[in-house]
């Protein structure tokens, strides 16, 4: 079938560029405002015609005209008129002035998207208040509304009641399969390395799938105010980090950025080689040119890894003449690296072209050593346990403007991923009266499969005041046999009403046919990522959204979201220690159901002044039902009713101190804990559980402070950043657990854990 | 450099706290009967009926006395009452369930305020019969081992569930030992068969519906070749759908008990019930034993 698409899409190639042969003239530019905020909805007229286009999201905008040189008209309600003269096959960037003091908040996008630079922006998101100090994007997305962070603490993003597997992160379009250091308490993202981030919260263009809760894009750096070499170096208490960007605005762009934890380095190298280590790094490279015909090309590499190392001597048994030195290793690492060439074949044609590839791997590796001098050989055993994922993906995606008021986005996709659900090593060698072994059970090899995606997208303008988005995206999975086609509609609307507000809907279908078997612990690198397969089903998402934004005043907006989702197929592990073992097939321990979310988002804003922020109240309810793990359907565990989000930074640029503050007021987290016990058929005790997540902990409620403090010494900015989590003290529960004296359950003791005043610092030098 | 790691430590503890809650859902916790009983067709009905306690409740559990219980059948569809046995827990009647018939049981009791009740079916017969070929299979060990075989027509167009024990006969104590089943049969997969603690084995026929299915098994080589006389006991039971997701959940429950951390409700397993306003379990069988010489 993949031959199919590729027929498919060479017919639309052909049918493309013939229709360029026949083509009229375009002329094509970006609109910004005077911050280099882009514009959307400006109208673009042929003066004294008819013939107008609009911008769109990003500012961009292409409009068809017959004239060698021709007056053209820039209106927007908000901006002062401009009347330029344009030639055709024109490429411009248009400034428009402000009208004085008017709302530049961005009226475009679809139903549920939110991004740092355009919906969302001038937030000082630097000066947010972070967990130990690190500035994490995560922990950004997380103060946004229908955003939870999941357990108290983590880095790990649940979006709109779906799970962490059921995002899609994308760094500079390469997907990343396990954005966590430290076991989730961090993100491996230097915050620098990210210059936007895009998030699609349930509703997207057709362009991306593959998952059944969000979708988000985390960019790096490639344009800047001005051109130049820019830099900054970061302590904290976990690491040190450098960052250091060269960007030639119109020519290209380098950007380095690293982290390494420090405090290893404070061991001995003895030490840490031979009882105690611990180390995370990661690094972001990306480089970019502008090739003599206006096409770009693009490298990205990204490289994380944990590390962690404890090594046991038992000499309990009194004999110095026989030590036994057991050394227990575990580290997870992601490689990332994507070419991409993004080209114009004509004004009104545009592709990018895009290669990648994404690895992690995860191993545990037990080592015991003997050391006797009665023996020669030192006898070792090692079992080490390998799991990983693999991903090499195409992407080939192409806009072509067919006239003022179609616009095609189109394109083939195709993701090829290879799984290892575990690989567990035996060996034994130097024993002196025993043969060496070195066996391997489990998956000795990866195991492929392939999605290939064929979408298509047409935006149609109706009138300056309606768009739609129309458009579909068709799947074909494989794997082992199993051969799945999904349909996949795209449907969004909006319409610009009169008083600078806009009304959105639609609805989405997404199907997802990776996911992960969570073992315990959100963010672990236990977690497996299996495929779909005969028995377990893609999953499978239908959503709607209605949303409407609003102007207020000269300097705030807000927004209001409904959304109700059904999701079918979810996957549960239903026995923690045989999903992983690797000797048993993990499909035998999971069980499948269906979930419901629904809610309703508000969303409030500041983007000007000395003074900005947000705040937000979210209303969602999610629930399960897995018929396996219980009779009924419930809630699910990180539903949260109420959730109330304020986020102000104050950041004056005549100040030497700057201040950052979280509050966040709604429903504790729901935990399962045993109301009673009683005696079964068999005479055994056993525990009584109500339901499933039966417990919703006291009121979540968190107050984090962010002091920054500027400084100037040899020529260089610094910055003293001091940050206190949980302020207040508030008891927010990272775990309740029922704790037992025995198997019998005769004592039981509900014990709950949580974080207060946890300090941290930053010290940042930038050059 | 120790100094070093304790204040990096020490500093990223020191936000780390723990205390002991009491949750209201605990504190108000109200005593429930437990009905534990497994009812065979063709044999007198006989129940057990302790309490349940709060989770933190360290006293023991107490056997249920002066209950009044009244059970109907659907070929009897007058109330009897169920008699207890003093010494013991044991509620009996003389009251017979044939397979393929339903029984509605009502418990009023002073300490508990509403009625507990539960409804079953018993599930009809599927002429189930075990073979035996010496030395007809390969056991796990590559040796020439028993083949046992045992056969049932699975009734159609609705799900069933089975259980399967197999026991030998150990001549030297002179008693019957369960016999390890060894699940080799492709329909017999790990979402839809779980092999318990006392060595049966319970299924359903999701991958085998309304067809004549042979189960076989192979004991290991020369488990019962000096036996004179009998040698496997065969225990085949058409188990209710109560049944089977009541053994599910306690094997689940079992499994969970030996992972440690908290997994979240992975590891918290609610044991499945048909009892309304009570907890345990009301299970149905209807069983065919066979002894093989």
């Amino acid at each position: 079938m993949p031959y199919l698409y590729m027929r498919l899409y060479n017919l639309l190639s052909i049918f493309i560029f013939t229709s360029q042969a026949f083509g009229q003239n375009y002329t094509q530019g970006t609109i910004y405002d005077q911050n280099d905020n882009s514009i959307t909805n400006v109208k673009v007229t042929i003066s004294g015609t008819k013939n107008a286009s609009f911008s769109d999201d990003n500012g961009k905008f292409i409009l068809k005209f017959y004239n060698e040189e021709t007056p053209v008209v820039f209106t927007h309600p908000n901006y002062d008129t401009l009347n330029i003269m344009l030639k055709p096959s024109d490429d411009r960037i248009i400034y428009l002035q402000t009208k004085y003091n008017t709302n530049d908040y961005h009226l475009g996008f679809m139903a549920g998207y939110i991004d740092f630079s355009n919906k969302n922006k001038n937030k000082n998101l630097e000066n947010m208040p972070y967990f130990l100090g690190e500035s994490d994007v995560n922990r950004q997305l997380q103060m946004l509304p229908g955003i939870e962070q999941g357990t108290e603490g983590y880095s790990n993003l649940f979006i709109r009641g779906g799970d962490v597997d059921q995002n899609l992160m994308l760094y500079n379009g390469t997907p990343i399969y396990n954005p966590n250091h430290l076991f989730g308490i961090s993100s491996t993202f230097h915050h620098k390395s990210i210059k936007n981030t895009r998030v699609h919260k349930g509703l997207s263009s057709a362009k991306f799938g593959g998952r059944v809760s969000s979708y988000i894009e985390l960019e790096s750096e490639k344009t800047n105010n001005y051109s130049g070499l820019d830099g900054e170096f970061e302590m904290t208490p976990l690491n040190a980090g450098i960052y250091i960007s060269s960007i030639n605005n119109g020519k290209g762009f380098f950007t380095l950025a690293a982290r390494r934890s420090w405090f290893d380095l404070l061991t001995p190298v003895e030490s840490r080689q031979n009882s105690l280590n611990a180390n995370i790094y990661d690094i972001q490279l990306n480089f970019g040119k502008v090739l003599e015909n206006q096409d770009e090309i693009e490298f990205n590499f990204m490289n994380t890894r944990d590390f962690y190392f404890i090594s046991l001597q038992d000499d309990s048994t009194q004999n110095l003449n026989n030590t036994r030195i057991s050394g227990f290793t575990l580290k997870w690492s992601n490689i990332l690296a994507s070419l991409k060439y993004k080209q114009s074949l004509a004004s009104n044609l545009n592709a990018e072209h895009q290669l990648y590839y994404s690895g992690y791997q995860s191993s545990t590796r037990l080592k015991e050593e003997i050391f006797d001098i009665n023996i020669r050989t030192v006898p070792t055993t090692e079992r080490e346990l390998l799991r990983g994922i693999k991903d090499v993906g195409v992407k080939s995606d192409w806009v072509y403007q067919r006239n003022n008021k179609n616009t095609l986005q189109f394109g083939l996709q195709s993701s090829t991923r290879f799984f290892q659900p575990g690989r567990l090593t035996y060996t034994s060698v130097g024993y002196p009266s025993i043969d060496d072994i070195n066996t391997v059970y489990g998956n000795e090899k990866y195991v492929g499969s392939s999605e290939i995606a064929l979408y298509a997208e047409d935006r149609l303008r109706v009138n300056k005041d309606l768009v739609f988005d129309l458009g579909f995206r068709q799947v074909h999975y494989f794997f082992d046999g199993y051969s799945k086609f999904v349909f996949e509609p795209r449907l969004h609307g909006t319409y610009f009403l009169k008083n600078q507000d806009v009304f959105k809907f639609g609805y989405n279908r997404h199907n997802q046919f990776i996911g992960q078997l969570n073992l315990g612990t959100t963010g672990s690198p236990d977690n497996i990522w299996v495929p779909a397969t005969e028995l377990v089903k893609p999953r499978k998402l239908n959503i709607i959204e209605v949303s409407y934004e609003r102007q207020i005043g000269k300097h705030y907006a807000g927004s209001l979201n409904i959304y109700s989702k059904s999701m079918q197929d979810l996957v549960e592990v239903s026995n923690l220690s045989d999903a992983g073992d690797p000797e048993l097939d993990w499909q035998s321990s999971v069980v499948f159901g269906s979930g419901r979310s629904y809610g309703a988002e508000f969303f409030f804003q500041k983007s000007k002044g000395d003074v900005t922020g947000w705040l937000s109240y979210a209303y969602s309810r999610s629930f399960r039902d897995f018929r396996d793990l219980y009779d009924d359907e419930y809630e699910y565990s990180f539903d949260r009713p109420h959730m109330f989000k304020f986020y102000l930074n104050y950041t004056n640029p005549r100040s030497d101190w700057n201040f950052g503050f979280n509050y966040i007021l709604g429903s504790g987290q729901l935990f399962t804990i045993p109301i009673g016990k009683f005696r079964d058929i068999d005479g055994n005790t056993q525990l009584e559980y109500n339901a499933l997540n039966n417990y919703r902990s006291n009121t979540y409620q968190r107050f984090d402070i962010s002091v920054i403090r500027l400084n100037n010494a040899y020529g260089l900015e610094q910055e003293w950043r001091f940050y206190l989590y949980n302020a207040l003290g508030n008891k927010n529960p990272l775990n309740v657990a029922a704790v037992f004296d025995n198997a019998n359950f005769s004592q039981v003791q509900i014990d709950r854990a949580y974080l207060a005043y946890v300090p941290g610092i930053a010290y940042i030098v930038k050059f | 450099m120790k100094k070093y790691i304790i204040v990096i430590l020490s500093f990223l503890t020191l936000g780390c706290h723990q205390d002991t809650i009491n949750p209201d859902l605990i504190q108000d916790y109200r005593e429930k009967m437990v009905v534990n009983a497994v009812l065979t067709s063709g044999k007198p009905v006989k129940l057990i009926l302790t309490n349940s306690l709060s989770a933190i409740d360290a006293n023991g559990f107490k056997g249920i006395q002066n209950a009044d219980i009244k059970i109907e059948t659907s070929s009897v569809p007058s109330e009897r009452s169920m008699s207890y046995v003093p010494g013991d827990t044991n509620y009996v009647s003389n009251i017979i369930v044939n397979a393929g018939e339903s029984l509605r049981m009502k418990i009023k009791h002073p300490d508990f305020n509403s009625n507990i009740t539960s409804t079953v079916a018993f599930p009809v017969l599927v002429g189930a019969f075990a073979n035996l070929t010496v030395d007809g299979g390969i056991d796990t060990s590559g040796l020439p081992g028993d083949l046992i075989q045992v056969t049932f027509n699975d009734p159609g167009n609705q799900p069933n569930y089975y259980r399967l024990k197999i026991h030998y006969f150990n001549q030297t104590i002179g008693s019957w030992i369960p016999l390890a089943f060894t699940k080799s049969d492709p329909s017999l997969t790990g979402y839809n068969s779980y092999v318990l603690n006392d060595a049966s084995v319970i299924f359903s026929d999701e991958l085998f519906n309304g067809s004549d299915k042979v189960i076989s098994t192979v004991a290991p080589n020369g488990l019962v070749s000096s036996n004179t006389g009998d040698k496997y006991l065969v225990e085949f039971s058409h188990i209710s759908n109560d049944f089977f997701e009541y053994y599910r959940s306690l094997q689940r429950a079992q499994d969970a008990k030996e992972i440690s951390f908290a997994g979240g409700y992975n590891n918290a397993v609610v044991i499945h019930s048909n009892i309304t306003n009570g907890v345990g379990i009301l299970a149905t069988q209807t069983n065919s034993t066979t002894i093989l010489k």
